[in-house]
């Protein structure tokens, strides 16, 4: 095993991040290795989803750095963090944030698109990735039409849509019922057994102890627990 | 009340972005109104305006000073049906060798016929002049010869707006003039609408009393309308272009911002708000930075157009400088904050009704099927995808994109208007001002070989192109009157205006007669006139139509001049300069030569020299240019609200493309083509609006001055020019979109992603 295959996924050292005078991170050190499944736990307000966005490139920590496999983020430029977020990383959201303008098929073909990928071989793999997640009969239907679960299907097909090195789920069963936040477990269960590195932030424990190997807990922007998950 | 106060106020101070624009789009669409306005009242019945600014005198009355008693003159301020009267004033006559001045002893303003210095100062010395603005060919101070060998200092110029006198100097300087030989009052009278009631006004008031010289104010008021005749259907249409971009800009802008505040509208209503509160809240955020808008913007519209529009005056030779007043100002404000408080009202009252649950979870509007359709083929470009997302965009809002295309459009049409009616002004002053100096040299006496001898010194100066010789006589026409200016050229096409119909006077027999003679004479090509000379008289075909925005003068050839006047000779040379040559440097290099003796006996001749182009082309071209600018600056800022809105509704769209790694430059070309398609449109439109405004306010000019016009007028945009206007749509639209479109791309998603 070579040493860049051992390197962490994620690496976060002293990561502090404060808005005006609030601290939201103060201190993090975290290393996330290919193939886990991490999931952060904590109460509202408690830093987990400002822990995301760091790792994520869609914020800049006040102190510390986020390297992501070996990238320093804080070294990258806007437009540069933009690539980065393309071609490794991919997001899953809350609220599912699908655009309304357009249909499935293009929402999660979208990602592909904007680094260049042509527009047949974009739906191409798009509709395979429907298909693997069972929402291929919704190819063509827009995102207002489609129940909470089948919306998150899409959310995460459309995270996947560049194989993204970490998948990164803010909340991704919080805005659905029982049975569709179970359809969505499974969904990233099953893509953390085939390899897939994946950090969650949530306040699901169900859903924690299910999809991760590993269970981080943040209480005022600080890990107080890091524990390997208790399979339920 | 306080209630209401309180939440617009802090309405105001949370969208502090949305509040700046509101301020200085409606200051600058205030200006742009205050300057539209002002040009129109500017250009609707100059004359009179200016008459009534200045307090004209109906009547002026030179009554004889030596057989008139002073108190007598006096008392006619007492006469029937005088309203007011300011005088007597003593005049002296000055026999100048360029012609007779009548001098009048007053100095600057006066209760009527108010005076204005326009250059220099005031005559207070012995020996010194102020001449009428508009008589002299050169700026004071120069120094004017008098037949009597004496000379006199001219060391000013002033405007009055009746013209009652040629010069004025103060009361005390008049005795070193010459003696005093008339004693000149001026009346205002309170009937004087028509030359009856002026006429039996003067009746009323010269009754017994001897008279030198009288005139009406009717009549200045004839002569003074001729000749901004020819502009006014541009300015008049400029004006009421810029009103309307104005009025349009205000109400998209604040509809726009009524409209996206749907949401704590809501919030509004939840907390306890009556919709009549809500509306008030509504209205007072929009006219709170909308007034400081109007104020700034009235002012720096009036300051425009005292600059602006006393220039063009001045180039119109108007009686006195335009600008507007205060009452205009008001006007102005008023209109704006109307269009303020009725633009916020309209759809502030409609989101009063609505239900708060509505509007709190108010969200940008569903995608329509049609723009969904277009998405979708759009998709299916291949084009980079921002770009075909961004050519999308404008259809899911279709109502204020059609604002935004008519915005556009009104901006390219003013550049596509201003462009044309520069050049068609520039042509104008080409065919009616071919020649850039007019020499008049009138010999005292008959001095054989005198015409030649000037021709050949002006066809040896450096800077002479083409020369032609030329002069003019009084003929009566039958039937048509008794003071018609006959002219006759050796060279016709340097001298005389381009031929509308038929061709040139070519040999004995022919002429050729404005347009505008045709017209209000009702005669054709092909018709025969007599013309009149003392006892003379010639028979004379109308061979042509010439442009000229008069009905007194016709063309013959020199034989048919010479038959009705023997004793003409050439007195009047036209040369064209050779490009490059100053026209000043050519008259000054005439001069010297005429005085270092160039075979000319001073004493021989009177002589004029004229330096043509005094034309308001220049005056005009700043206005036009000051106006397009301010109308697409103003459009620009529209479209920039309009981005400024779109980005704000569509905030989550946007974090959620940068999370997905849409870079921040493609964010903003997105952003920019999304509106440059919309000003592309907007071009199309406003392009060929623009060129039929053109068209319309030069058939407007011509029936104004009931003659057809040059056909050089009306092709004054050339393919290329006609192709890049639409261009013009997508630039300003461009150009407006960027600053919120870089904003846009700067947008922090995480920020805008957690506050969804």
């Amino acid at each position: 095993m070579t040493e860049s295959e051992n390197a962490p996924v994620v690496r976060l050292a002293g990561v502090r991040k404060e808005y005006g005078g609030t601290v939201a991170l103060a201190g993090i050190d975290l290393a996330v290795a290919a193939g886990e499944a991490v999931a952060v736990m904590g109460p509202s307000g408690s830093g987990k989803s400002t822990l995301l966005n760091m790792i994520a490139g869609l914020d800049r920590p006040t102190a510390g750095t986020v390297a992501v496999l070996g990238e320093e983020l804080g070294a990258l430029s806007e437009t540069a963090l933009a690539r980065y977020r393309r071609r490794r990383v991919g997001m899953v959201f809350q609220f599912f944030h699908l655009l309304d303008d357009l249909p499935v098929l293009d929402n999660v073909a979208l990602p592909a698109q904007l680094v260049g990928v042509n527009r047949r071989a974009a739906r191409e793999r798009a509709a395979g990735l429907l298909d693997e997640l069972g929402v291929a009969g919704r190819a063509r239907a827009y995102p207002s039409v489609l129940s909470g679960g089948e919306r998150q299907r899409v959310g995460v097909a459309r995270a996947l849509m560049n194989r993204p090195a970490l998948l990164l789920a803010d909340e991704p069963t919080g805005a659905l019922d029982s049975a569709s936040g179970e359809q969505v477990t499974d969904l990233l269960l099953d893509l953390n057994q085939i390899g897939q590195t994946l950090l969650l932030v949530t306040h699901d424990r169900a859903l924690a102890e299910r999809v991760a190997t590993r269970v981080i807990t943040v209480t005022d922007g600080r890990i107080t627990a890091d524990r390997t998950a208790v399979a339920p | 009340m306080r209630a209401v106060w309180r939440a617009a106020r802090a309405a105001v101070r949370r969208r502090r972005l949305q509040t700046l624009v509101i301020a200085v789009m409606v200051a600058v669409s205030a200006a742009l109104l205050t300057l539209a306005a002002g040009l129109l009242a500017a250009a609707t019945a100059p004359f009179d305006h200016a008459f009534d600014a200045a307090r004209g005198a109906h009547l002026a009355v030179t009554y004889d000073a030596r057989r008139a008693a002073p108190g007598a003159v006096a008392g006619t301020a007492r006469a029937p049906g005088v309203t007011a009267s300011a005088g007597p004033f003593a005049t002296v006559r000055l026999d100048a060798v360029a012609g007779g001045l009548l001098v009048a002893g007053r100095t600057a303003g006066g209760g009527v016929d108010g005076l204005t210095l326009t250059e220099g100062r005031w005559a207070d010395r012995p020996g010194e002049i102020v001449m009428a603005a508009g008589r002299a060919d050169r700026p004071p101070p120069f120094t004017l010869a008098t037949r009597d060998g004496r000379s006199v200092t001219v060391v000013g110029a002033a405007r009055s707006v009746t013209r009652t006198a040629d010069a004025w100097a103060a009361p005390g300087v008049l005795p070193s003039l010459g003696p005093a030989t008339g004693a000149q009052m001026l009346y205002r009278l309170d009937r004087a609408a028509t030359v009856a009631q002026v006429a039996a006004g003067r009746a009323a008031i010269t009754r017994g009393l001897a008279v030198r010289e009288d005139g009406s104010w009717l009549t200045v008021r004839a002569d003074a309308v001729q000749g901004p005749r020819s502009v006014l259907p541009f300015l008049l249409l400029f004006g009421a272009l810029g009103l309307v971009t104005a009025v349009l800009i205000i109400a998209n802008v604040v509809s726009g911002a009524v409209v996206s505040g749907l949401r704590h509208i809501g919030v509004l209503k939840a907390l306890g708000f009556t919709p009549a509160q809500v509306t008030a809240v509504y209205v007072t955020m929009a006219a709170v930075p909308a007034a400081a808008g109007c104020l700034a913007g009235v002012a720096a519209g009036n300051a425009l157009a005292v600059v602006l529009l006393a220039r063009v005056a001045d180039g119109l030779d108007l009686p006195t400088v335009a600008g507007t007043g205060l009452a205009l100002d008001a006007l102005a404000a008023a209109a704006v904050l109307a269009t303020v408080v009725v633009t916020a009202l309209v759809p502030a009252a409609r989101a009063g009704r609505l239900p708060a649950h509505r509007m709190i979870a108010a969200r940008p509007p569903a995608p329509e099927s049609r723009a969904r359709r277009a998405q979708t083929w759009l998709s299916g470009r291949s084009l980079p995808r921002p770009v075909t997302l961004g050519l999308a965009l404008p259809l899911a809002r279709p109502g204020r994109t059609a604002l935004t295309v008519a915005a556009v459009g009104f901006g390219v049409m003013a550049v596509t208007f201003a462009a044309g009616l520069n050049r068609s002004v520039g042509e104008m002053r080409e065919v009616t001002d071919p020649a850039q100096v007019t020499v008049r040299a009138v010999p005292e006496r008959p001095v054989p070989g005198f015409d030649a001898r000037v021709r050949a010194l002006l066809a040896g100066r450096p800077g002479t192109e083409r020369l032609t010789a030329g002069t003019r006589t009084e003929v009566a026409v039958a039937g048509a009157g008794t003071a018609f200016e006959l002219a006759a050229w050796q060279s016709p096409d340097l001298a005389t205006e381009p031929v509308l119909r038929g061709r040139r006077p070519a040999g004995p027999g022919e002429a050729a007669v404005t347009d505008a003679f045709l017209t209000v004479h009702h005669h054709r090509v092909g018709d025969t006139l007599t013309l009149r000379a003392g006892d003379r008289t010639a028979e004379v075909r109308i061979v042509g139509a010439l442009f000229a925005t008069d009905t007194g003068r016709l063309w013959t050839s020199w034989e048919t001049l010479a038959a009705l006047d023997p004793a003409a000779r050439p007195d009047t040379f036209l040369v064209r300069l050779a490009p490059g040559t100053a026209q000043t440097d050519y008259v000054d290099g005439f001069a010297r030569a005429l005085e270092a003796g160039a075979g000319l006996d001073a004493d021989d001749y009177d002589l004029a020299v004229t330096m043509n182009g005094g034309h308001p082309d220049t005056a005009l071209a700043v206005l036009f240019v000051t106006l397009a600018l301010l109308i697409s600056a103003a459009c620009a800022l529209g479209v920039l609200n309009t981005v400024v809105l779109t980005t704000r509704e569509r905030g989550r769209d946007l974090g959620v493309l940068k999370a997905l790694g849409m870079t921040p430059p493609q964010v903003v070309a997105m952003t920019v083509v999304s509106t440059a398609a919309i000003g592309a449109v907007g071009g199309l439109l406003g392009a060929p609006a623009g060129v039929a405004l053109h068209r319309l306010a030069l058939e407007l000019t011509a029936r104004s001055v009931d003659s057809a016009l040059p056909g050089t007028m009306y092709g004054v945009y050339p393919a290329a020019l006609l192709a890049a206007l639409p261009a013009a749509g997508a630039l300003i639209a461009a150009l407006g979109a960027l600053p919120p479109a870089v904003r846009a791309g700067r947008i922090r998603t995480a920020a805008v992603l957690r506050g969804e």
